[in-house]
């Protein structure tokens, strides 16, 4: 496992970094709270062992950082203290911090609870279940690519930008924004219960099918109800409950299902909406070409506070270097995994490479949007 | 008492060789004083048995408790007690985690003592700290030179 070991003193840390070698672990170690909070932008750290007191800023407040940051995974945060008491465990169990080990640490002790840390991650496979959940209700509609992956980033970044204003500052947090993107990919798992002829149909929908389509965001919503009334307490079910069927409602009150309108439409819901709409304009699809960023800002902009909330679009306008990059990221990966498929089949059939009518129309370059 | 010995035998240190860098065998078993002052086989266990490691740690606290303390008269010299403090209780960790116990003991009464803002008698506690200091450094340097280098 990799570790992240957060200690101002050095001998301290050298012999953690040590003990921690010897048990089979990959050791990092920061000098501060801040060189630690720069570390952990890589991700690449779930397990945290850090100091109580540092200089600058203290244990504490670093663990309180870690929980208000969004991570797509739990980090297991263990602290080191001298302190011992009930009040001072209640004031580090509240910055966050999920188990103390005191100073001076005995290697067997700090080998058995970094095991328990590492049981406690494996149970955190949420996220996955989730994914994999959406992935599966998606796998019908063929023509979607990376749209839920893109869909959580676009999410995650817009939640991002608004837990940091003011107006929202109370309403969302590290863990908002954390289950947004956990969440937003299952925004149309109704689509399970839309029959094939409606939802694969490669042309316009007539209005009597179109409102079976509608359908999807009540499916959706209903079967997470029934999850959310087994365990009313998990916030990330009814997150997603709430995204599923608030994802078309307009700001204006013209959407669907329930015509609801401004901020009657949960907040989740009016996010994923923008990253929805976003994404299937910059995507190619059967029945259009790829937009650029630009032309889909623009139509994004003449729907301002008729379909989108202006809360929402001014965050996408602030980040928007941040959604063409994400979008370029996909669309590169998605051009890798054509070219590398292209190339597996031209092995039995060589005339692949030189027909042009098998080359992955349906992948655009980056950069390269049809406007 | 049995463990000073222990880190002696090579066959027995859970890592092959390192041990046997030090020659412990001759060593005199260290009397519970001295395990106040230095418990070497608390530290080794904690280094998980490299010696290696061991000095290095020594060495470098070595080098470090001059510093600490003239930044701890400086803090006092500047009448700030939080920076003393601050310092007395990241000695008093660094010190249980060298095994040092008298000298952890010291840091934490100062470092108490600063925090509880109940006199100004700090040099008593400075004195006490230097005093369980030399004590250390001695057991420290015995340890040192009984020790083969490479």
């Amino acid at each position: 496992m990799r570790i992240l070991v957060v200690d101002d003193d050095d001998i301290v840390t050298e012999i953690l970094e040590n003990v921690l070698t010897q048990f089979g672990h990959q050791v990092t170690s920061a000098r501060s709270g801040r060189e630690a909070l720069e570390l952990m932008r890589s991700g690449a750290y779930r397990l945290v062992i850090l100091d109580w007191e540092m200089e600058g800023m203290s244990g504490i407040e670093l663990c309180r950082h870690i929980r208000q940051r969004y991570s797509s995974s739990y980090v297991y945060i263990i602290m080191l203290t001298v302190r011992r008491g009930t009040q001072n465990i209640v004031e580090g169990l509240n910055a966050g911090a999920d188990d103390f080990i005191s100073k001076p640490f005995e290697p067997q002790e700090l080998g058995v609870r970094i095991r328990a840390g590492a049981r406690i991650l494996s149970l955190d496979s949420r996220e996955l279940t989730i994914f994999s959940l959406a992935k599966l209700a998606e796998s019908r509609d063929q023509e979607t690519g990376a749209h839920l992956e893109r869909i959580r980033e676009y999410s995650q970044l817009i939640a991002s930008h608004l837990s940091r204003q003011d107006k929202y500052r109370n309403q969302l947090d590290g863990e908002y924004v954390q289950l947004i993107y956990m969440t937003s990919p299952l925004h149309d798992i109704g689509k399970v219960g839309i029959p094939d002829r409606i939802l694969l149909k490669p042309g316009p929908l007539t209005p009597e099918e179109f409102e079976i389509m509608k359908q999807h965001t009540v499916i959706g919503s209903k079967t997470l109800e029934a999850a959310v009334d087994v365990h009313p307490e998990a916030k990330f079910l009814c997150m997603a409950r709430d995204i599923a069927r608030s994802h078309h409602e307009r700001f204006d009150g013209t959407g669907y299902p329930d015509g609801l309108a401004g901020e009657n439409i949960p907040l989740c819901g009016r996010i994923v909406c923008l990253a929805d709409v976003y994404d299937a304009l910059t995507t190619r699809r059967v029945y259009k070409k790829a937009y650029s960023h630009e032309k889909t800002r623009d139509m994004i902009l003449e729907d301002i506070g008729s379909h989108f909330d202006p809360d929402v679009v001014r965050a996408f306008l602030e980040n928007e270097n941040r959604f063409v990059q994400i979008h370029d990221r996909f669309v590169a990966r998605e051009e890798f995994e054509a070219m590398s498929l292209l190339q597996a089949q031209a092995k039995f059939m060589p005339e692949l490479l030189t027909a042009p009518e098998f080359f992955p129309e349906r992948v655009v370059p980056a950069g390269s949007s049809v406007s | 008492m049995s463990t000073y010995k222990q880190w002696s035998n090579a066959e027995q240190s859970p890592t092959d060789g390192l041990a046997a860098k030090c020659c412990l065998a001759n060593f005199p078993e260290p009397s519970e004083g001295a395990l106040d002052v230095l418990n070497l086989d608390e530290l080794q266990n904690r280094c998980m048995g490299n010696f290696d490691l061991v000095r290095r740690i020594l060495s470098k606290f070595q080098t470090r408790f001059p510093e600490d303390m003239a930044e701890m008269q400086a803090a006092l010299g500047d009448g700030n007690t939080d920076q003393l403090a601050r310092i007395a209780h990241r000695l008093k960790g660094t010190a249980a985690s060298v095994s040092a116990k008298g000298l952890a003991r010291a840091a934490a009464g100062l470092e108490d003592y600063t925090r509880s803002k109940s006199g100004s008698n700090f040099t008593l506690f400075l004195d006490r700290l230097a005093s369980e200091w030399a004590k250390f450094q001695s057991e420290a340097d015995r340890v040192m030179t009984n020790c083969i280098d490479d």
